[in-house]
């Protein structure tokens, strides 16, 4: 990251005045296009945009200035929407959400509401609330993300671990059996399976697991092979250590922090991957909400009512914010 | 702009709001909410505005269908009725604004007073691609396929009615049938009617029927299985000149895509079928159509195959407390968009066959009893409903599941693919009591016999296993009614309905095919079908 | 699909590396190490096949309903079922499809009416591999400047966008970019138009403040105005320009290659999204190692020009990795390209083995499968082949 040109003293004062403007500039134009409801809604878009975009330069600027040139907003604020989308993902049955689960409840709602105090983002075809499908949905994508990669990461990367180290046939075994695997179509045999197994939340994780093994085992041979010829595992061999202790003593938590900070980038991956799996209708049913099977659904009315996509955007914050996370991540790793 | 680099950040800002903003307020002109249209009123709108003449040929016409259909043999399954009806045309024709059978290849066909011996007469001059003569054998060697024993034809058991056919003449064929029908011109207008040269190798017309096999206007060119069907024009048709060069089918499901498709003009003709909100905004939009009255509902399983007496839609109990339990409105409101007519009846208040037809009202509480009566002798409470894996079917399944869920019952939603769908209410063993499905493919007045055939204990279509000794003898008597007994028929079977519910029924809507205003002389038939042959594109 | 791209880089190169060697020996060795690389790919085909065809009888389904329509009586379908073989045991019927494709044969659909599967995989491959094609080139037309240009100016403001405008791409999927392309070039011409005079005319405004910053401050204008003008000429080109983009179908070539583009324009351009990104990141990464080595600071101590440094000296040696990448993209977009094929009603592979799989064609997707599969391990061997041979290093460092 490079520093900006250092300004001359005289300039101080009215740069701190400059970046609360820009702040201000920012907060106004978002309110504007807020409160405008009869201008054109291109115009809106717009002034909302450009707002937003002068809020985060004047704040980026005033954050900067105190915390020095390093400071990453982004990640700071691709972090705090992590945090609270696993909040609001794990806490969703405590928050005061109106119904937005079981349409039996929900017979007396009315559909297709938009935005309101009642339902901050409207209501779908159920008659249940968009929100708080959105927070539930939020679950099913999390979950989706973190088991396939549970899942997925756990044998892909004890299989690769223990390929690298025995080598000879159990490497080619491996290697053979990943390469079938990323051979095959993977949405096929994500529909294979999704057509076998019921599509359940278990075993979506499932399927978008066994999807993710090979990529696991590939990591975890090649930095293993890395780790292996390493003096310090020699020693232990030498020692006369059991080959379990070699692997999981020694090598695992040696190549854990690159397979961590992977798995993190998959969690991404697979979320786009259940969102792209429910738009073609093979994932969790409706009406059990995920952010794929929503935008979906609102596909075919979105035109009329807007605001059914708004599950579009928890998606791209998020699988924007473990990209920008994890590369930062593996950036500082690479840094020290 | 300050002197200062632009945080790069700015750009990931903006484009991240400008994902936000589209995403959350696209609200363009022109998309209101569809009207609420007549159901069986105002059938047609244009078509049938004349004959082409040599100085309006040119041009090409696309027609947007739901689904690909398997095969082009009229005899051979489950088939492509629009590019079928340009190859071969048929003999007669149901005219949807007209409400009569028409006669199109034949020149007329009439019975005697009782409905069981009828005679077609061909029109002159009538000829396959090859110029043969399209003559009383050639009608009767095609039918015989329809009829033949291990016929995989669609309409093989309705054919099979048909106990004897004679050639009196070189032009006409005296067709003697099992029992009384009066609609049988309308078999002659579904793919029984599409007569193939005796000529042309039976084997060729499934994928590739040659120039020789029909008399229509048109000939098949090719067939790209995921892409098009293309039709090109006979240049001496005849029957006169044709207008349109060629004709290409294609098939898209998303039924907002397909819409999209026809508004930017890159399809002329439109098949609307089960989302009806997309149909009446084509309709409100002006497009020329031809709408095909059906019957929204959810259909039973009485047990066929494996299913046989297992299944919970077989208990008339639980069949009553599910009709009574949905709410008409609700459910057209919710599943439709509010288009459908909320009703329980058999056709819509509209329709020139309802005289006075009153289906079963709304009353929860009364299906509170009868799921209380029916657990009390021993149901579990718990219902397995199967819907085909189309955004349309599993609205229908899960609204209507939160109104049993309502009652106390437990229900749960199975989405299958097509195939497994079809095996299940075909053969059974899919474990399911009530299935979301269109069942009832005879729009009304079409044929009304068809559509209460589909309940009769023998009948054709009847695939959910439905028995009932009332249902089967008005079938009897619907198939020998004429037409202006019809409406006082149905209400008998309406107050058999009511009380047996062989379907749990919720609202009326339709399926239509809108054409273009510019696409002139186009003559709408059966359920779903439109024949071109005569049509022409207005510059 | 998202695909497992990120894998590439630390993916080893050929497994079973070739030792150095001279003469006859290499050649025997190298005829040696192809050999085995065909007998695995073989394998690995074969173990594919094995796996979906027993797969997909495990699915519920039954093609011959699907055959016959939702009309058909039970005593039609065990007549079809009989007279397609289905219903002999699984295993003879994998053995006897087996014998088949060695022999060149892969069956008939059992959707009826019965063609052919190799004909419906002819017509449908053209499609896929047009797709696939443009799709890399426009990706690489893209990416290599945006890298280059990244790279030279890492950490600086060009950089930092371009990687936050990526990071954006990444997360958009497929099926939502898609979408929105739709919205705005199908429905929204107009509005894409008035964007591209917009962009052109602030292109403009800020080239030419920036270029006489740059002249004030003595600096060469040339960046500015290259970069510059070419947003100008993008917009001003999609202002003028524009085509008339269709909602769906595919055009083939033979009627008009206008046509032909712009019937794939938008599918290419949503599947572009992802691959921009990928083939950015690796190659600016590479970039960046590149141009802190040795000989090109040498270089540009030497006062050669920065075009030279950069495509010359550090271009060049970085496009390896690119290469390897390249090939996993289009190994994975065969199979991939599902979801733009549906969105656009494109009569690709996709397409084809979606429709077959939900109705229980099992011939068809067997041989769908088979050859995607061919291709990816196919494209995959030769890239390792390839790079063993290109670069010399490999085949020492390389492990195992």
């Amino acid at each position: 990251m490079t520093v900006p040109l250092a300004k001359t003293g005289g300039a101080r004062v009215p740069d701190a005045v400059w970046r609360w403007a820009i702040v201000l500039l920012g907060a106004i134009l978002v309110g504007v296009a807020l409160s405008t409801p009869m201008v054109l809604p291109v115009v809106r878009l717009l002034l909302g945009a450009l707002g937003l975009v002068f809020a985060y330069a004047g704040a980026s600027r005033l954050l900067r200035a105190r915390f020095g040139p390093d400071f990453d907003p982004g990640v700071w604020l691709a972090g705090s929407w992590l945090v609270l989308i696993v909040l609001a993902a794990a806490t969703a049955d405590l928050l005061p959400l109106p119904e937005s689960l079981d349409p039996s409840k929900a017979l007396t709602e009315p559909t297709y509401a938009a935005p309101s105090a009642a339902h901050l983002l409207g209501t779908d075809q159920y008659g249940l609330d968009v929100l708080g499908q959105i927070v539930y949905g939020a679950r099913v994508s999390l979950v989706v993300g973190l088991g396939g990669v549970l899942i997925g990461g756990t044998i892909g990367t004890l299989l690769g671990l223990t390929a690298s180290y025995l080598r000879g046939r159990v490497d080619g075994a491996v290697g053979w059996g990943t390469d079938v695997l990323l051979s095959f179509p993977p949405l096929v045999l994500l529909m294979a399976l999704a057509a076998v197994l019921e599509p359940r939340t278990r075993n979506i994780c499932l399927a978008l697991g066994i999807l993710v093994i090979p990529s696991f085992v590939r990591l975890s041979r090649a930095a293993g092979l890395k780790v292996a010829g390493q003096p310090f595992v020699l020693m232990a061999r030498a020692m006369g250590a059991t080959r379990r202790r070699i692997l999981f003593r020694e090598i695992l938590p040696n190549i854990l922090p690159s397979v961590l900070s992977y798995a993190l980038l998959v969690v991404a991956i697979l979320i786009v991957a259940e969102a792209s799996l429910s738009f073609l209708g093979l994932s969790i049913q409706r009406p059990a909400p995920t952010w794929g099977n929503m935008i979906a659904e609102a596909e075919a009315e979105f035109q009329t009512h807007p605001f059914l996509l708004a599950p579009a955007v928890p998606l791209f914050l998020t699988v924007y914010s473990i990209n920008r996370i994890g590369d930062f991540l593996r950036a500082g790793k690479e840094g020290d | 702009m300050s002197a200062q680099p632009m945080s790069p950040r700015l750009l990931g800002a903006g484009l991240l709001t400008l994902a936000l903003l589209t995403a959350g307020c696209v609200s363009e002109s022109g998309a209101e909410k569809p009207e609420t249209g007549k159901i069986a009123g105002d059938l047609v709108r244009g078509g049938d505005e004349g004959e082409c003449t040599p100085d309006k040929a040119g041009g090409s016409v696309t027609i947007a269908e739901q689904n690909e259909y398997a095969t082009l043999d009229p005899a051979g399954g489950s088939f492509n009725f629009n590019p079928a009806q340009q190859i071969y045309s048929s003999l007669m024709r149901w005219n949807p604004g007209a409400s009569e059978h028409q006669p199109l290849l034949a020149e007329s066909l009439s019975a005697n007073d009782d409905h069981t011996v009828w005679t077609l007469k061909l029109r002159d001059g009538v000829k396959f691609g090859d110029g043969t003569a399209l003559d009383a054998d050639a009608v009767v060697a095609s039918i015989d396929r329809h009829r033949a024993e291990g016929s995989l034809s669609t309409w093989a058991q309705r054919a099979r009615s048909i106990t004897e056919m004679k050639t009196v003449d070189d032009r006409t064929v005296e067709f003697t049938l099992g029992a009384p029908w009066t609609e049988f011109p309308w078999l002659l207008g579904t793919g029984v009617g599409m007569i193939t040269n005796p000529k042309v190798d039976e084997k060729s017309l499934a994928a590739k029927p040659p120039a020789a096999a029909g008399a229509g206007a048109f000939v098949f060119d090719h067939w790209t299985p995921g892409n098009e069907l293309v039709v090109t024009k006979k240049s001496d048709w005849w029957n006169g000149p044709v207008c349109l060069d060629s004709i290409r089918v294609i098939a898209q499901v998303d039924s907002k895509a397909r819409k999209d498709t026809f508004d930017k003009g890159e399809a002329q003709v439109f098949l609307g079928t089960a989302d009806l909100d997309v149909s009446q905004k084509l309709i409100d939009e002006g497009a020329n159509h031809a709408k095909y009255p059906l019957r929204l509902g959810l259909t039973p399983n009485f047990g066929v195959g494996e299913d046989a007496k297992t299944t919970d839609g077989a208990n008339r109990t639980i069949r009553r407390a599910l009709q009574l339990a949905i709410d008409p409105e609700l459910m057209t409101d919710r599943v439709t968009g509010g288009v459908a007519e909320p009703v329980t009846t058999l056709v819509s208040s509209d329709s020139p066959l309802n005289d006075g037809l009153k289906g079963v009202p709304y009353d929860r509480a009364e299906a509170k009893k009868l799921v209380d009566q029916a657990k009390a002798d021993g149901w579990d409470g718990r219902l397995a409903v199967m819907a085909l894996n189309q955004p349309n079917n599993i609205a229908i399944g899960n609204q209507a599941i939160a109104q049993w869920e309502a009652i106390g019952i437990e229900a749960e939603l199975r989405t299958v693919e097509l195939s497994e769908f079809v095996k299940a209410s075909l053969m059974g063993g899919g474990g399911f009591d009530v299935l979301v499905s269109g069942g009832g493919n005879h729009p009304l007045p079409e044929c009304v016999s068809c559509d209460l055939d589909q309940y009769a204990t023998k009948g054709a279509g009847n695939r959910v296993g439905y028995s009932n000794p009332k249902i089967d003898d008005l079938a009897e008597r619907l198939n020998g009614a004429a037409p202006e007994q019809r409406p006082a028929l149905l209400k008998e079977v309406q107050a058999v309905w009511n009380e047996d519910i062989p379907r749990i029924l919720y609202g009326q809507q339709y399926y239509m095919v809108a054409w273009t205003p510019e696409l002139k002389g186009a003559k709408p038939g059966r359920l779903l079908t439109i024949d071109l042959s005569r049509a022409w594109l207005d510059k | 699909m998202a695909g497992q791209v990120t894998v590439a880089e630390t993916r080893p190169a050929g497994k079973s590396a070739l030792p150095a060697g001279r003469g006859r020996t290499r050649r025997a060795k190298t005829a040696r190490y192809v050999l085995s690389r065909v007998v695995r790919l073989l394998s690995i085909i074969a173990g594919v096949t094995f796996i979906s065809f027993f797969l997909l009888k495990l699915t519920p389904g039954d093609p011959v309903a699907t055959a016959l329509g939702p009309e058909a009586t039970p005593e039609q379908a065990a007549r079809l079922r009989a007279s397609l073989g289905l219903d002999r045991p699984v295993w003879e019927q994998y053995l006897d499809w087996l014998r088949g494709v060695v022999t060149g044969d892969f069956g008939s659909t059992l959707s009826q009416p019965s063609r052919p599967v190799s004909g419906e995989l002819a017509a449908r491959l053209p499609v896929t591999l047009q797709l696939i094609g443009l799709t890399v080139v426009l990706s690489l037309a893209i990416a290599i400047p945006l890298a280059v240009w990244s790279a030279h100016r890492a950490g600086r403001t060009f950089d930092r966008a371009v990687s936050s405008v990526l990071y954006g791409f990444v997360a958009m999927p497929g099926f939502v970019a898609a979408l929105l392309l739709v919205m705005l070039f199908v429905f929204h011409a107009d509005a894409v138009r008035t964007a591209g005079l917009a962009l052109a005319c602030a292109a403009l405004a800020l080239t030419l403040v920036a270029a006489f910053r740059a002249r004030r401050r003595e600096a060469s204008p040339l960046p500015a105005l290259i970069g510059g003008g070419a947003a100008v000429l993008v917009g001003g080109a999609v202002y003028a320009l524009l085509p008339e983009f269709p909602r769906q179908g595919f055009v083939p070539v033979s009627d008009g290659l206008g046509a032909n583009l712009t019937s794939v324009a938008l599918p290419v351009f949503a599947l572009t999204f992802v691959d921009i990104a990928v083939f950015t990141r690796l190659l600016r990464g590479d970039l960046i190692g590149e141009l802190a080595k040795p000989h090109v600071l040498a270089s540009r101590a030497k006062g050669m020009s920065t075009a030279h440094v950069l495509v010359r000296e550090s271009l060049r040696p970085s496009m390896f990795s690119l290469i390897t990448v390249v090939g996993l993209t289009i190994g994975q977009l065969i199979g991939g390209t599902i979801i733009v094929e549906h969105v656009f009603r494109l009569p690709g592979v996709g397409s084809l083995l979606v429709a077959s799989v939900r109705n229980g064609d099992y011939p068809v997707v067997q041989a769908a499968i088979f050859v995607i599969a061919a291709v990816y391990v196919t494209v995959n061997s030769l890239i390792d082949i390839a790079y063993t041979y290109l670069d010399p290093r490999v085949r020492q460092v390389n492990p195992v």
